[in-house]
């Protein structure tokens, strides 16, 4: 398994709560891993595939605000 | 749970799956990736992009170049997975001056006997440009990740307008270009500048360009030999395409002739000539065909219409009853069509609505009760409890001599008719509220608009009771607190 450089961040989910940890590529050279993960649960992707996965969820918070007006009033 | 007002906030792929992000109106938001969902609040949601953006922050230190940073980027590009993956790899980003004349993008030839060969040529080829000088086909056919309620068309006079009005590059916001000078982000911006100043203004680009030519992945302008060959592979393939549908066709033919063809409609079985098309011409004659011959059924009385002399009956018929139900109409000389075979789409359920027809009298026939989605051309089951309620409280019609639904579903049939196909409150429809809002606001009614309107429910009795109906699907749509 990768070798942990940094937390990044924790989100809450219901009760739940996770880390997003950034760990060692697996091969040299290879992207870094990003974990999403919890004692019970793991998802783990890419450095990239992460970024990309956000930036959808930052597009769909834009998206959100078009049909709901700005969520932080 | 069936929600008939899912929003696609937006979609992409992430570790070999569809990650998809959606507002299911008054229930979550919903966060799936391939096979897996997970349920948010709108709150949740709020703090997780919240998050996201701050993880991004810390990963630019990732990015090749000091001189990009997400942020620069916008969020339509960085999602597409073409995209993410380059910018992880960059060697090296500078600012340069171009001709936009000598800007590529991704265009195509037309070529004769072979169609459109896709190429990359000048900016002043771009779907994008034929748009603003008038040829608007090519921009409209093409298929992209909008912001939400914005046309193809509108976003390009969007980026207009944001050029006139703040120039370019605004906020840093930097057309993209690889090495080959082939545009990675910014097509409709150099298109707009180019309708603006035309071939000859220069104006500032970022250059990215790239070590590993596992990166490289844009194919290099192509010489008029590869286009030669390409075309002529392309018209070898094609011609190879069509010259296999010969015996392909045979086979269905042969095949159909010996075991039929599967969901062929009924009135392929029957030889026209033999039926009796004018057995059944009252309302009335009909239904107590049906009753006669024991098929489970409901009229649902608010699809009840007549025009010209001829009748439309809605009907909520047993499942038990299909095959029973479609021999009875070969006999009467109804034939079996479906209702929706092209244009719109069945969501969460292969069942269809059949339509019935003689000529004189059309029955609408329904297996379970359906609504119109919200914000797609496409029909979504109502909830299992609904259905089952409208067989639990059906009501015998002493004038049709048959089962009619019952006043409870009736009403939110009409709701849902207002707020999902009209999108508007008849006044027929008001008064049928008003007059029955102590139904609506009981266990069951409440029960009733739960599964349609989830968490937004006590909310909709509230302005049902205030009788603010033009307010309510603007409240709906902008409800937030689930």
């Amino acid at each position: 398994m990768g070798e942990k450089i940094k937390n990044y961040s924790k989100i809450q989910i219901g009760k739940e709560i996770f880390d997003i940890e950034l760990n060692k590529p697996h091969i040299k050279g290879e992207p870094y891993s990003v974990h999403i993960q919890n004692p019970k649960f793991r998802l783990e992707m890419r450095d990239f595939e992460f970024a990309r996965m956000a930036a959808a969820i930052i597009f769909a918070r834009k998206q959100l605000e078009k049909l709901k007006g700005n969520l932080n009033e | 749970m069936s929600n008939p007002a899912v929003m696609k906030l937006t979609s992409t792929r992430v570790c070999g799956r569809e990650l998809k992000i959606e507002d299911n109106l008054g229930e979550a938001i919903h966060i799936h990736l391939g096979e897996i969902r997970v349920d948010l609040t709108v709150e949740e949601f709020k703090n997780l992009s919240d998050k996201a953006e701050n993880v991004l922050d810390q990963m630019d230190s990732l990015i090749p170049s000091s001189k990009i940073s997400w942020r620069d980027l916008n969020p339509i590009f960085l999602q597409n997975p073409k995209n993410t993956d380059i910018l992880f790899r960059l060697n090296n980003v500078y600012i340069t001056k171009i001709k936009l004349k000598d800007i590529l993008v991704d265009s195509y030839i037309k070529l004769p006997f072979v169609g459109k060969l896709p190429v990359y040529r000048s900016v002043r080829y771009s779907r994008i440009v034929k748009a603003l000088n008038g040829i608007r086909k090519d921009n409209d056919d093409y298929i992209q990740l909008n912001e939400l309620f914005m046309s193809n068309n509108e976003r390009i006079t969007d980026n207009l307008e944001s050029i006139k009005k703040n120039g370019y590059p605004f906020n840093k916001n930097y057309i993209i270009l690889n090495k080959q000078n082939m545009i990675i982000d910014g097509q409709h911006r150099a298109a707009c500048l180019y309708h603006l100043h035309g071939s000859e203004y220069e104006i500032p680009v970022m250059k990215w360009e790239f070590d590993d030519p596992v990166y490289v992945y844009f194919p290099p302008k192509r010489g008029v030999l590869e286009v030669a060959f390409r075309a002529y592979a392309s018209l070898v393939h094609r011609e190879f395409l069509r010259l296999l549908k010969v015996p392909l066709t045979i086979i269905r033919i042969v095949k159909g002739k010996k075991f039929g063809k599967k969901g062929e409609p009924i009135k392929a079985s029957i030889q026209k000539d033999t039926l009796p098309n004018d057995a059944v011409s009252t309302l009335q004659e009909l239904i107590n065909i049906l009753v006669n011959k024991n098929i489970d059924f409901i009229v649902l009385d608010n699809e009840f219409a007549q025009n010209d002399n001829k009748v439309t009956l809605s009907l909520l018929v047993d499942k038990a009853s299909q095959l029973c139900l479609k021999k009875c109409m070969e006999e009467n000389g109804f034939f079996g069509k479906f209702a929706f075979s092209t244009d719109v789409e069945y969501l969460y359920s292969l069942e269809r609505d059949l339509i019935y027809s003689n000529g004189i009298i059309n029955i609408h026939v329904f297996y379970q009760l359906f609504c119109k989605s919200m914000f797609v051309n496409a029909m979504v089951p109502l909830e299992q409890f609904i259905n089952q309620e409208a067989w639990g409280t059906k009501q015998y019609n002493e004038h049709l001599k048959c089962f009619q639904v019952g006043l409870s579903v009736s009403i939110i049939l009409s709701i849902v008719q207002s707020v999902f196909f009209e999108k508007r409150f008849s006044s027929e429809c008001k008064v049928k509220i008003i007059q029955n809002l102590s139904l609506l606001e009981s266990d069951l009614g409440k029960k009733l608009l739960y599964n349609i309107f989830y968490h937004f429910t006590d909310r909709l009795l509230v302005l049902f009771r205030e009788q603010e109906f033009d307010t309510i699907i603007e409240e709906y749509t902008s409800f937030e607190d689930y």
